[in-house]
């Protein structure tokens, strides 16, 4: 048996069944070996980014781990954009390039790239296996270090030789400690609680931690029992029933008034798998004055790190929430939510009440539509930029996990290759892509993977002809002094057409329902490009530099 | 701001040096002094003397949470 061999078994056996890839000189055995092994289905991106961001998408939805493969040189490169995306997004990835033969290493060989080198800061750890003998170990080792602790993508660099030769032994020789101490101890528990029942004005804050152990229910149960408003980060988003009466919106730069407001006037804030990223928090020394913080979170390295907790507690949520729940109280907490209330209603009259006396066609009203039409029961991956900000706050979200998009890195171009994968895995659930205009030509080439592998995924196309939040801000920030931000767009729909896509335009609001529904009854991919409002403003928004509490609404 | 001078001691098992260096660049401290001594064919003690501006803790949690550093100590 080859090393190539070798390396797909043992995919086989750590139940992977599907990998996204692009062949290449460096990793053609591993491709000749992959023809043979029907167990792997093997999906043909025409980008390598395409090829890791799908993987993603895979891994988002399943909670699985999303396997990509790439060639040496360039191929692997092209990769390290969606390392990053997946470091920053915990989203755990076994990427597998090849690597020119062993003895040609370190001799600027055609396509030799230092790859491990390259991506020892955007993988949680890298191999490069020169022997055959030890790939098995290696990949044991990845699958274990990708997926344990907090999740990140890992890569494995195999030489042409290594995947050629016969493996006649297998070598273990890998050892990379995961194991992380957990502090979760039962006074910190007790203590939590009480600060918990004593607050009057206490907010959770569901994090990506929430969607990646599962514990959508017990986060339900604890806000239930407790009676404690939910908010949630752009990864926390469908942790929750968006239209549950407890959850108060989105946190962040662009989230919604209510929870950004609350957290400045909390007296307790639990944090459930979440790291106080900068978009949430703004300025941090006027970050949650009032409060009291309990921080739970599996990384110990986040505890602390941007805002220091009261209480710290390292542990699984699942290990937490089973401790704390038979401790909460119910507390009614009317002036609390009365004032909930009241955030809630002056975002509605400032930003949304206008959004929608709006005449001309906007994102807002094409995602609101969106949301409205699907019942929030669409699997929704958004790409970066307005666009997303809009998705995130207007797509109410009714299923769990369903919410995906590139949080950390803000990679756009993401969501079209993140769509397919999310779509490969789901099967036969209605999937939404939305992306800009300007995020679609970072990685359209992709729309000739959904022709060739059939997959069903809509694609909403929101064209303004600008890359609008860029152009808000310099609309804010720079004196409107507009710079290189207006796009001249192909014709998306003739491009669709050209990749065997239907499609469509909507213009006007009055296209937008009947475009909508055309898509979703179509027995397959659909483009709707929505052609909005050239200059349409994401409010409310939390200026670079500000605290929470100064959030504006216009 | 004052200038401050910090000593590390890490064990690391993953092959870690590339990174811990990384991090190091980012945070804004200069290496002074480095020693590294191969404990075993798996284990490195690496000690470190580092200069910069930044609270130590930064380095040394960023340091921690590299997959591979099994302890880190700070003099």
């Amino acid at each position: 048996m080859t090393g190539a061999q070798v390396l797909l078994n043992s995919l086989v056996k750590n139940n992977i069944n599907t990998i996204f890839g692009y062949p290449g000189g460096a990793i053609m055995p591993i491709y000749d070996a992959l023809a043979k092994t029907p167990e792997l289905r093997h999906i043909l991106v025409r980008h390598e980014q395409g090829a890791i961001h799908a993987a993603e998408g895979y891994a988002r939805y399943t909670n699985t781990i999303g396997v990509c493969f790439a060639t040496s040189g360039p191929g692997a490169t092209n990769l390290v954009t969606g390392l990053v995306d997946a470091m920053m997004d915990s989203v755990p990835i076994i990427a597998i390039t090849g690597q020119v033969f062993s003895d040609l290493i370190g001799l600027d060989a055609f396509q030799e790239t230092d790859i491990v080198g390259i991506t020892a800061v955007t993988t949680k750890y890298n191999f490069l296996i020169r022997e055959p003998e030890l790939i098995e170990d290696a990949v044991y080792e990845a699958i274990k270090i990708a997926t344990s602790n907090r999740p990140g993508p890992v890569l494995i660099d195999i030489s042409k030789d290594a995947q050629a030769s016969e493996v006649k032994s297998k070598k273990t020789v890998y050892h990379i400690p995961m194991d992380r101490k957990k502090s979760i101890n039962d006074t910190d528990i007790k203590d939590a609680a009480e600060i918990i029942n004593n607050s009057k004005n206490p907010l959770i804050l569901s994090g990506h931690g929430i969607r990646i152990s599962q514990t959508y229910k017990d986060l339900l149960s604890l806000a239930e029992t407790g009676n404690i408003p939910v908010a949630c980060t752009l990864h926390g988003l469908s942790s929750i029933d968006e239209s549950h009466p407890l959850y108060i919106g989105m946190l962040g730069m662009h989230g919604n008034y209510a929870p950004n407001i609350a957290t400045e006037k909390a007296d307790c804030i639990i944090a459930l798998g979440m790291r106080f990223d900068d978009r949430v928090t703004g300025r941090l020394d006027g970050y949650a004055r009032s409060a009291k913080i309990i921080h739970v979170d599996i990384n110990d390295n986040e505890i602390g790190k941007n805002v220091k907790p009261d209480i710290s507690i390292h542990s699984d949520l699942k290990e937490f929430f089973k401790k704390i729940q038979p401790h909460i109280k119910h507390k009614e907490r009317k002036e609390w939510f009365f004032r909930i209330k009241e955030w809630e209603d002056r975002e509605n009259i400032k930003v949304i009440k206008k959004e929608n006396e709006n005449p001309e066609l906007t994102c807002s009203y094409v995602i609101k539509r969106l949301s409205e039409i699907t019942e929030g029961k669409a699997l929704v991956i958004a790409d970066v930029g307005q666009n997303q900000m809009i998705a995130s706050r207007y797509y109410k979200s009714r299923i769990p996990n369903s919410f995906f998009t590139s949080g950390g890195a803000g990679t756009m171009g993401f969501a079209l290759p993140a769509g397919i994968g999310v779509a490969v895995a789901s099967v036969d659930k209605e999937c939404w892509i939305i992306v800009g205009d300007g995020g679609i030509q970072m990685t359209m080439q992709e729309l000739a993977v959904i022709k060739q592998e059939k997959i069903n995924v809509k694609i909403a196309i929101i064209n303004n002809g600008y890359l609008g939040m860029v152009r808000q801000w310099q609309d804010l920030f720079f004196d409107g002094q507009l710079s290189h931000v207006e796009l001249v767009n192909p014709d998306f729909i003739k491009i669709g057409e050209a990749f065997g896509i239907k499609g469509e335009t909507a213009n006007t609001k009055d296209d937008v329902d009947n475009a909508i529904e055309r898509a979703r009854k179509y027995p397959g991919s659909y483009i709707v490009e929505f052609k909005t409002l050239k200059e349409e403003a994401v409010f409310p928004m939390i200026e670079p530099g500000a605290s929470t509490g100064e959030i504006r609404l216009e | 701001m004052t200038k401050n001078k910090y000593t590390l001691t890490i064990i690391d098992q993953g092959n870690t040096l590339l990174r811990i260096i990384s991090y190091i660049r980012r945070l804004d401290f200069k290496i002074e002094y480095m020693e590294i001594k191969m404990q075993d064919e798996y284990t490195s003690h690496v000690k470190l003397t580092l200069e910069g501006y930044k609270k130590p803790d930064l380095i040394v949690r960023s340091i921690k949470n590299i997959t591979g550093v099994i302890d880190i100590k700070k003099d």
